[in-house]
């Protein structure tokens, strides 16, 4: 539909004449413009058109609103083609065109027309107002790819945290309430708040990041979002449910390779292996940039072999059925970077599986193969090993398997400056010639936390408290995790410990009292104020 | 020892900035164009001599005065600033808000915004292409499919199958 109709048509609407006419009264310039434009309707490159051709929109919208935006992206695109300069004149007059429009509706339209038609001209106003923001043409920030790869990447920067991750408790739930009155110095209150929540749920939930939709909604603007986004989206591929991963299964047709930095399955429990090997277990899968693997309580599945590259760093698998020592050894030999191994309750791994773990591995920073069961299968020589090869180990879990004070004078000499987390749980071998052996000679400098609980043949708590004193004095907060029964002996400790000093400090101020008495005689400033005493009281 | 030469950046349209030699350098565009123009500061040449006088030009073709006005305002806040090195691209960085000052700098409207990025794109100034491209990516959120085109003008060029097909085959990803 070209100028001229639409003209003709809004002339042809008896109100809008009316506006029309009025709005050639009041400004004698709009008016002459019209007759120009009327002469070359379809010439657009000259801006002196411009305000008459929104006002003939205005005019014309109230009857039919598309073609008006049809017309707005005609104007939209030779718009685009005019100099910076002329642009801002442009919208300069499309301002005063607005506020033309404004006027018009108060100084003539409002007397003449009272209820209904006043009000169609408002409901014009609001359209109005939003065209001019959508005026524009696309920016090209969003043809660029390197500028919406950027843009895209903030979109999905919380889909990281999205991640379904372990809730980490800074603290361990107490294990009785009596643990917990202990642990609280005897504040019932506390305890009990902290008991009940122990019973309600055994860890502390954190709220969960919300769901989002944020990407997936990227994914169908246009092509070139589509595949953008979908290179961000398969950047972390982490599943929580067996749904969803079933979903993605169906999707056969990504021809793109993907190129995974993270992959997170969560406790999927119906997923077959099957499932977990036609989707990573193909060609299509680049992994130089995958750098965490996580099956979290899987129990029956495994990572596909060809997802361990030289590159992987983190490696978790707590709760395995399947990962035994030939599998870990394989693992170890293909991703021998590893800083992080995480292979709790995988109760086929023996000695065998951790000392390759050791043989392999130099960078670890973190080692946990804590276990509830069959922890006499992993004993002494291969934890030796493992700390042998891995000096940066800061975090260290060993929590139910059967080491001896042998191996806590291992860690201690060879770990003992940079370890900063040590789980020794349910260690029932430990004694008294480790733990407390090692913190009296101070080792452990950067030690923050230690749990031992249940190991119930520590009995010496001196070296524990001392402990505590010294790395608080340092200026580093320790926490000991311990068992009721520990705690008990702890607390018991501590207080005849406390008891103790003050007794010693109040023999102490005692003794140095007795001595100031003596010295007295000879004082002359305390001769002088027991003087000024008796004159005062006389 | 010879006075600090003074920058003078060029716009499209012809309008002329000076400015001083670290405000410039926060463009590693220019920074790289001087590298090759001026010795390192502090190792004087001797071989210069009445030259140094005169202001070195740097053109910017791309860029129009009122943009660079922007620009220039922020790299002068920042000119004492040293920023991270942006290869480290870790999550933290990803997820941090915007930095509250640049915010109320980029409280421009779309357009200019967009020009903003664009220039500090072609500038390559990559801490405010990065502000700005937050600034952006936060417009976005939330929004479904047809108001993110609606908002930002662009053109949907898939049919309604294809449309069908990439709701099908990326499922999974809804809602995560």
């Amino acid at each position: 539909m070209n100028q001229q109709q639409q003209q003709q048509q809004a002339l042809n609407n008896p109100k809008l004449r009316k506006i029309r006419v009025s709005n050639t009264n009041g400004f004698q310039q709009t008016q002459t413009q019209t007759q120009r434009q009327r002469k070359s309707s379809s010439d657009h490159t000259s801006d002196s058109h411009r305000p008459l051709k929104r006002a003939s929109s205005i005019s014309y919208r109230v009857n039919t609103p598309t073609s008006y935006i049809i017309n707005d992206n005609e104007r939209s695109s030779s718009f685009s083609s005019l100099s910076p300069s002329t642009k801002n004149m442009i919208l300069n007059r499309k301002k005063s065109s607005n506020n033309l429009a404004g006027k018009l509706k108060t100084k003539f339209i409002k007397p003449m027309f009272r209820s209904k038609s006043s009000l169609s001209i408002n409901d014009e106003k609001s359209p109005t107002t939003t065209t001019t923001t959508t005026i524009k043409k696309t920016s090209p920030i969003f043809e660029i790819p390197e500028i919406l790869n950027i843009i895209l990447r903030y979109v999905g920067h919380d889909d990281y945290k999205r991640i379904p991750i372990e809730s980490a408790p800074i603290r361990r739930p107490p294990m009785s309430y009596n643990h917990a009155v202990l642990i609280h110095d005897g504040n019932k209150q506390q305890a009990d708040q902290v008991w009940s929540r122990a019973v309600s749920n055994s860890s502390e939930h954190k709220p969960k990041e919300k769901h989002s939709s944020n990407l997936y909604n990227c994914l169908l603007v246009n092509k070139l979002w589509y595949r953008l986004t979908l290179e961000k989206l398969q950047e972390n591929i982490f599943f929580e449910s067996d749904e969803k991963l079933s979903k993605y299964n169906n999707n056969e047709n990504y021809s793109q390779r993907i190129k995974p930095n993270s992959i997170v399955m969560h406790k999927l429990k119906k997923t077959t292996q099957f499932q977990i090997d036609s989707i990573f277990n193909k060609s299509s899968i680049n992994t130089i940039n995958l750098k965490w693997l996580e099956f979290y309580i899987c129990p029956n599945l495994l990572p596909s072999f060809n997802l361990f590259s030289i590159n992987l760093e983190k490696l978790i698998i707590p709760g395995s059925k399947l990962l035994d020592d030939s599998n870990i050894s394989k693992i170890v030999q293909l991703s021998p970077n590893l800083k992080h191994i995480d292979i709790r309750a995988c109760e086929l791994i023996t000695d065998a599986g951790i000392y390759s773990i050791g043989d392999n591995c130099q960078k670890l920073e973190s080692f946990n193969c804590g276990r509830h069961l069959k922890g006499q299968l992993i004993s002494d020589i291969s934890i030796a090993k493992v700390i042998q090869n891995n000096l940066n180990l800061k975090t260290l879990g060993l929590a139910g398997c059967g080491i001896t004070d042998k191996i806590i004078w291992e860690i201690a000499v060879i770990l003992g400056d940079d370890l900063e987390r040590l789980s020794l749980n349910n260690c029932w071998k430990l004694g008294n010639s480790g733990l407390n052996l090692t913190l009296k000679n101070n080792y452990f400098k950067k030690l923050s936390v230690l749990e031992i609980r249940n190991c119930v043949n520590i009995t010496e708590m001196e070296s524990f408290v001392k402990f505590k004193k010294n790395q608080l004095q340092k200026g580093i907060l320790i926490l000991i995790e311990t068992c009721e029964l520990l705690e008990k002996r702890l607390k018991d400790f501590q207080i005849n410990h406390d008891l103790e000093i003050t007794s010693r400090i109040y023999r102490d101020v005692e003794d140095w009292l007795d001595d100031s008495l003596v010295d007295a005689v000879d004082d002359d400033n305390y001769n002088r104020f027991l003087r000024s005493r008796n004159v005062i009281a006389s | 020892m010879a006075v600090e030469r003074k920058i003078v950046i060029i716009t499209s349209d012809g309008e002329r900035f000076e400015v001083e030699r670290k405000v410039a350098e926060k463009s590693i565009l220019i920074k790289n164009m001087l590298k090759n123009l001026l010795p390192v500061e502090g190792e004087e040449d001797d071989d210069y001599d009445e030259d140094d006088d005169e202001p070195i030009e740097v053109p910017t073709q791309n860029v129009r005065s009122a943009v660079m006005k922007n620009i220039l305002h922020w790299c002068e806040h920042y000119k004492d600033h040293t920023f991270p090195d942006d290869e480290q691209d870790d999550d933290s960085k990803k997820s941090a808000p915007i930095d509250a000052w640049d915010k109320n700098f980029l409280n421009v409207d779309q357009e200019m915004l967009y020009e903003i990025i664009l220039a500090s794109n072609y500038l390559n100034i990559k801490p405010l292409l990065n502000s700005g491209c937050k600034v952006v990516a936060e417009m976005i959120r939330g929004k479904s499919p047809e108001e993110i085109r609606k908002t930002f003008n662009i053109v949907n060029d898939f049919t309604p199958e294809e449309e069908v097909a990439i709701r099908r085959e990326n499922e999974w990803a809804e809602d995560r």
